[in-house]
């Protein structure tokens, strides 16, 4: 039961939350579009608009049900062409997208939106009263259904409307309330408001099924609004909420009887808990155990409070996964106990082929295709991230009077579900930068000849296991000058760094504390921003990269590994330690004499490959070994290279290519140089990992 | 002891008292380890080396899948280092979040020890490691270190790397 509603919770959170990300792009995309208003985006936004409210109604989250209800109604009005469509009325139905993200937060932590009042009756004012409310409205109280299921009659064009009505998203709302009508009622305290919200559960449900205008008394108490109590009262509606309430609780123990915890509860300033205590009803102690069962029947068993950012709840989340993944890894499961099979039970006696060799064939192809099905399990498209920046660009760039468009390219990239986490932050800023500092305003672009539109481009791509995003600006570049001046200044270059390349130059920007506003602006210059994409994209692996042509704009690349997990990786033996290659790392492997080797004045080497003159990195000096041999022509080198790094490794032997399977080397042991991990090999022995980049950048730390 | 006291009492004041060690013996002497701490004893390993590490770190093993790293204890107290041969054992500890594995020359027994019984180690007794002995823990005559397994295994072996 508790565990059954919790569900409903979270399920209602993930989806709305989708919800506002999807409508927010659509809402910015419609403005961007001009006086032409596409019907269809409406009808789409509309239906999101609805299903939330649907839910949060069912549920009783009655302010995110009536904030979405008035936006729903503001957009039924651009619909039917009473209402123009600008940008004030995005930027109002942005504020209530806002007010739901913040209420759904509030759902999280409490499992009630009720902390929300004041905002929502401020907001519901605003949306009530915009571009002029037409007569009927203002006079009714905000009931859901109804004034919308008046409208088809009135609507210029009735098909669409009727389409809209019909489709897809009330039908769904009907098959909820059906389907949950008996979760949610068991849950009342008492029976008769049980019957009652059933009934109101049922009378909505009927309502929609045959677009009846409804009965005022009815539809007021499936929705009652925080100004205006429906006339029988708030009583009905409380009590069939969440049964981790505070009130059932108490209830259930005998501590309190159901009218007391209603009389509690109509004090909105103070906690039920609290309130109980000053009416004398229950003794402080008795609430503490009961905020403890509260708080144990959520799932956590630390109380919620003590967690940061109200996120102590500790919530299931979901993964939309394309069915047909699920039906491939079935597939493969079948597969793998018939290989199974084949294996325990010996070979099929008929064969004239070795039998067991056969089956170790068809295990290994199984093996990976289980593999691969089960990372793209993990695999979401990047889509909603990038999504979320449509509104941040919009924001941003009005209220710093540019005019900046945004395109998105690649969106469909999937990428890991950490790595999406991982990145949402760093984009963040990277806009925030190029808004801030790179794209110029519009007086200073038609200055210099540029389109006075200024232009960010995000993309995403798949580049050889590797995930490679992108923000690009059509801006003035990175001011190298000014960098470097920071830099001196900050002692965070030693001289004038006039011999710094590029890229050595930009990479300061990431440093902590590091910027070059002049002033700290509402939006970036606080310095804070770079060095937290720097520290977000390296916790997944990951690398940023800076290019910039100066008066022509800015590119920063993020390079992620596509999977942490399990990589494609070369054994290599040096004496008797054994160590993994990422193969994507490796460019080439080369035999060479020692004629071709140069040892410089400080006692690297350096060799001669195509042209290319590569240090070699010793494996067995770098970490004490024993070789077969130090003599170079004795061994291989592997030259591997990372970014724009390329160096030579010299090992004994290359034992062959290998799945492998990484994991930390154990956290007691740190950090440990050049090295990604471990993995065990197929004899149960070790072999430890080499991180290319980290490897070139620890041995040049050290140098 | 107290004059008045029923046996259940006792009993149940005695086992607050005890605390069972896993004893093992380095060169002549005796050691004993909290058994709360002690996951697994197993036999030795073939370990894999891992670079910048003190020298009591023996390197890395595989136990069932989890790579955990081994402490020879005998370099941890600075004792000569001895050949590894068929009584040698690997103990893995768990302390904090981590597995680690302790080589030691052999394992011996599982001792109830009063707490009545263990001693706080006398301060002038101090040079190396006297600060990994949590008490001395006297049985008939004989008494045993009593190890503190979190100092034993000690914050992450850094600093001490590169020396």
């Amino acid at each position: 039961m508790d565990s059954e509603t919790q569900e409903i919770i979270d399920y209602f959170l993930t989806e709305s939350r989708e919800s506002v990300a999807e409508v927010e792009p659509l809402l910015i995309g419609l403005e961007a579009g001009g006086a032409h208003v596409d019907r269809a985006t409406i009808d789409k936004i509309f239906r999101l608009f609805h299903s939330m409210k649907g839910s949060a109604g069912f549920l009783e989250f009655q302010h995110v049900e009536s904030v979405t209800h008035q936006a729903e109604t503001l957009l039924d009005r651009v619909r039917n062409g009473t209402l123009t469509f600008d940008p004030p009325l995005v930027d109002l139905l942005c504020r209530a997208l806002d007010f739901t993200n913040d209420a759904l937060d509030a759902i999280e932590a409490m499992l009630t939106d009720a902390s929300l009042a004041e905002e929502a009756a401020g907001l519901i004012q605003r949306l009530k009263g915009f571009g002029g409310a037409p007569s009927a409205e203002p006079a009714r109280a905000p009931v859901a259904p109804a004034p919308v299921a008046a409208k088809p009659p009135s609507a210029p064009p009735p098909p669409p409307a009727a389409e809209a009505w019909t489709g897809p998203q009330p039908a769904a709302a009907r098959g909820e309330i059906n389907v949950f009508a008996p979760v949610a009622a068991p849950s009342a305290a008492e029976t008769d408001s049980g019957l009652s919200s059933l009934f109101d559960s049922l009378s909505r449900g009927a309502k929609i099924e045959r677009s009846l205008p409804t009965p005022e008394p009815s539809s007021a108490s499936v929705a009652p609004s925080p100004r205006a109590p429906s006339p029988q009262g708030t009583a009905p509606a409380k009590p069939a909420a969440s049964p981790h309430r505070l009130g059932e609780i108490l209830i259930e123990a005998g501590l309190a009887s159901p009218a007391q915890i209603e009389e509690a509860l109509k004090d909105k300033r103070l906690p039920v808990g609290q309130k109980l205590v000053q009416m004398q009803v229950v003794p402080p102690e008795r609430i503490q155990e009961a905020l403890a069962v509260q708080s144990a029947r959520r799932g956590d068993p630390d109380k919620a409070a003590e967690e940061e950012d109200g996120k102590g709840r500790s919530r299931a989340e979901y993964l939309r996964v394309d069915v047909r993944k699920l039906d491939q890894l079935m597939d493969l499961i079948g597969e793998l106990i018939i290989a199974e099979t084949a294996v325990t039970h010996g070979p099929a006696r008929d064969t004239e082929v070795d039998g067991s060799q056969k089956a170790a064939v068809q295990l290994n192809r199984v093996t990976r295709g289980l593999q691969d099905v089960a990372m793209s399990l993990r695999m979401v498209p990047i889509e909603p991230t990038f999504k979320k920046m449509v509104r941040l660009v919009r924001d941003l760039s009005r209220r710093q009077g540019k005019r900046i468009t945004l395109e998105i390219s690649g969106e469909d990239t999937e990428v890991d579900k950490s790595v999406v986490e991982a990145i949402s932050d760093p984009l963040v800023h990277l806009i925030r930068n190029s808004i801030d500092h790179g794209v110029e305003d519009v007086d200073e672009r038609i200055r210099v000849g540029k389109a006075p539109e200024g232009r960010i481009t995000l993309s995403a791509r798949q580049q050889a296991g590797e995930i490679r995003i992108e923000v690009r600006d059509d801006g003035r570049g990175l001011d190298r000058a000014r960098i470097l001046k920071k830099g001196v200044e900050r002692g965070l270059v030693k001289g004038d760094g006039a011999e710094l390349s590029d890229a050595e130059v930009y990479k300061l920007i990431f440093e902590p504390g590091f910027s070059t506003a002049a002033a700290v602006t509402d939006i970036s210059g606080r310095g804070v921003g770079m060095d937290v994409v720097k520290q977000n994209i390296e916790s997944v692996k990951g690398r940023v990269e800076v290019q910039s042509t100066p008066g022509a704009g800015s590119v920063m690349a993020l390079r992620i590994p596509l999977t942490l997990a399990i990589i494609e990786g070369m054994l290599v033996r040096v004496g008797t330690s054994r160590f993994t290659l990422p193969i994507l790392s490796i460019t080439e492997t080369v035999g060479v004499t020692a004629r071709d080797v140069t040892r410089l004045t400080n006692g690297a080497e350096v060799v001669r490959v195509r042209g290319r003159l590569l240090p070699v990195y010793r494996l067995h000096e770098l970490y004490e070994l024993k070789p077969d041999s130090t003599r170079i022509e004795d061994g291989l080198l592997v030259v591997i290279e990372d970014g724009n790094d390329r160096v030579c490794v010299l090992v004994d032997e290359l034992i062959g290519q290998r799945q492998t399977v990484v994991k930390s080397l154990s956290g007691y042991l740190g950090s440990v140089r050049g090295l990604a991990g471990c993995t065990v090999l197929g004899d149960g022995s070790i072999s430890l990992i080499i991180d290319v980049a980290k490897l070139i950048h620890d041995v040049h730390a050290a140098a | 002891m107290p004059s008045i006291s029923t046996a259940q009492d006792h009993d149940y004041a005695e086992l607050q008292e005890r605390t069972k060690y896993l004893t093992f013996i380095l060169g002549s002497e005796s050691y004993g380890l909290d058994i709360m701490y002690v996951r697994e004893i197993i036999g030795m390993q073939q370990f894999t080396m891992v670079p910048d590490v003190p020298a009591f770190v023996k390197g890395v093993i595989n136990l069932r899948g989890k790579v955990i790293p081994v402490m020879d204890v005998r370099l941890r107290f600075r004792m000569p280092e001895r050949a590894y041969d068929d009584r040698t054992c690997i103990i893995v500890i768990h302390v904090g979040d981590w597995l680690v594995g302790l080589v030691v020359d052999t394992v011996s027994e599982v001792l109830d020890i009063p707490q009545a019984d263990v001693e706080l180690p006398p301060q002038a007794f101090g040079r190396n490691n006297d600060h990994f002995i949590a008490g001395m823990g006297k049985v008939g005559d004989q008494v045993r270190m009593l190890l503190d397994a979190e100092k034993l295994v000690g914050a992450p072996p850094r600093a001490a790397a590169t020396a």
